[in-house]
């Protein structure tokens, strides 16, 4: 038995291994999220070879793009994208409010208390990607240059203005992990902007999200603009996520499959801003200053609401 | 241990440069490479020990499950350690075979333990494919980078007789 043992020990050590991995499998919460001091030293340790290797990257792009490829029509290009960016998310705003003052219309009631969503947020550049295609792993994140010294906490969420990114799973001094929105592990609550339908967008790891729980009865069709329904605490409301692509009977005929295409071009982003603090302002700040002015008081901001763990 | 410390800088750098200059680029699976390298030719319980690291560095650069990875390499370098007993990987062309092969057990195996803690990651196969033509094709070149690591001649075997 013992010679036994001692003739196979490489193979038994690698059953042994094999068990203590799909322990820390079971036990890793899906893999986001938790205090993981090794995986913490793996990233300081091989922060300066990427910080390099991406800075390398990064000039050789540059040199590319800047001088040899199409000088000068790069800017002009960048520009007219930041003002199409800034017009789809004004758009979006508005037909937002437009929806809502219906409503209230219909209702009857006096939209005094509307209220409209203030963020903080910082900016973050990405250092390294994962999964985003060929040989990456199966898992859709990124690295970016911002950690807890920024004031990034897990749990976060990352946009741009073309839409949702993901939200931060892991923070180290300098860097933060996002589980990008396309990650199979990622789950986001979503309302159709035009009907008003909700349901729950995950990813699917092709790169499109996949809508759920949206019932046979209920009305979603292509091109429908899927924003954030903003119940699960991290993502602030009316954000978009993406564009109906496809709408498809399920086979128990009761939840439509529908594909949703990312609104954000992920393989494309550079910068991403974290929101790192959300709070809500009553829209008649006039009536709040006049109450103040007669108590001889100076208003006082509105609290800052702790961002609440995702269902 | 310290027979394989080399290979955990060379994985390092490999992620490192996979996840920032070349995301989009498929690359031999260099890390892969290194666990069925060692696991054939200088098999020991340290080199089992080193093949689980280098899982756990692979799932913390990629973001991955933690372990997911670790355990298809551990599985990875038990199986191979089996059949190096009976088989032995001479040509060039079983050499790029037998590592395309190890690059697509290694992406069944993460997909059993993903789907096994409900995680639906079925196209991540469609991504293993061609990574593992890659992977193989390119294999017995990364093998001749190998052979000029520094080796132990364990089990007899010399750096001429390694794949």
């Amino acid at each position: 038995m013992l010679a036994y043992l001692k003739r196979y020990h490489v193979l038994f050590v690698s059953v042994f291994l094999s068990l203590i991995s799909l322990h820390m499998v079971t036990t890793s919460e899906r893999g986001t999220g938790g205090e993981r001091i090794v995986g913490t030293v793996i990233l300081a340790v091989s922060r300066p070879i990427q910080q390099v290797s991406s800075s390398t990257g990064s000039a050789i792009a540059g040199v590319w793009n800047g001088y040899i490829y199409l000088i000068g029509l790069r800017d002009e290009n960048a520009g007219l994208k930041n003002k199409v960016d800034e017009l789809t998310a004004e758009n979006n705003a508005l037909k937002e409010t437009l929806i809502h003052a219906k409503r209230a219309e219909e209702l009857g009631i006096y939209s005094r208390g509307l209220q409209e969503q203030t963020t903080a947020t910082v900016t973050a550049d990405i250092v390294a990607f994962s999964g985003l295609n060929l040989g990456g792993g199966w898992a859709r994140t990124f690295l970016v240059n911002k950690g807890i010294k920024d004031g990034i906490d897990t749990d976060m969420a990352v946009v741009t203005p073309e839409g949702v990114i993901g939200r931060v799973v892991e923070v180290t001094r300098s860097t933060s992990r996002v589980l990008l929105l396309t990650d199979p592990r990622s789950n986001i609550d979503v309302t159709i902007q035009r009907t008003r339908v909700k349901g729950v967008v995950e990813g699917d790891n092709t790169g499109a999200l996949r809508l759920n729980y949206v019932k046979m009865l209920d009305d979603a069709a292509k091109d429908d603009v899927v924003i954030t329904a903003g119940l699960a605490g991290i993502y602030p409301k009316g954000l978009i996520v993406g564009k109906v692509a496809e709408v498809r009977e399920s086979e128990d005929k009761f939840f439509k499959n529908i594909i949703v295409n990312p609104a954000a071009d992920i393989t494309k982003i550079e910068s991403v801003l974290i929101i790192t603090s959300r709070q809500s302002l009553p829209l008649n700040t006039e009536e709040k200053e006049k109450k103040a002015k007669n108590k001889g008081q100076k208003p006082k901001p509105a609290p800052q609401p702790p961002l609440g763990k995702k269902t | 241990m310290k027979d394989y410390i080399t290979y955990i800088p060379v994985a390092l750098v490999f992620l490192s440069i996979k996840t920032t200059i070349a995301p989009s680029i498929p690359l031999p699976d260099v890390v892969l490479l290194s666990v069925f390298y060692t696991a054939y030719n200088r098999p020991s319980a340290s080199g089992a020990f080193l093949a689980f690291c280098l899982g756990y560095i692979e799932d913390t650069f990629y973001g991955n499950v933690i372990g997911s990875t670790s355990f298809a390499f551990a599985v990875l370098y038990g199986v191979t350690y089996l059949i190096r007993l009976k088989l032995r990987f001479e040509s060039t062309p079983v050499k790029a075979a037998a590592s395309a092969v190890a690059a697509l057990s290694k992406g069944i195996c993460t997909l059993l333990v993903l789907n096994s803690i409900g995680i639906q990651a079925t196209s991540f196969l469609l991504h293993t494919v061609p990574v593992a033509a890659f992977t193989g094709i390119l294999a017995p070149f990364i093998f001749n980078l190998f052979d000029r690591l520094p080796a132990p001649k364990l089990y007899g075997h010399t750096n001429k007789d390694s794949i």
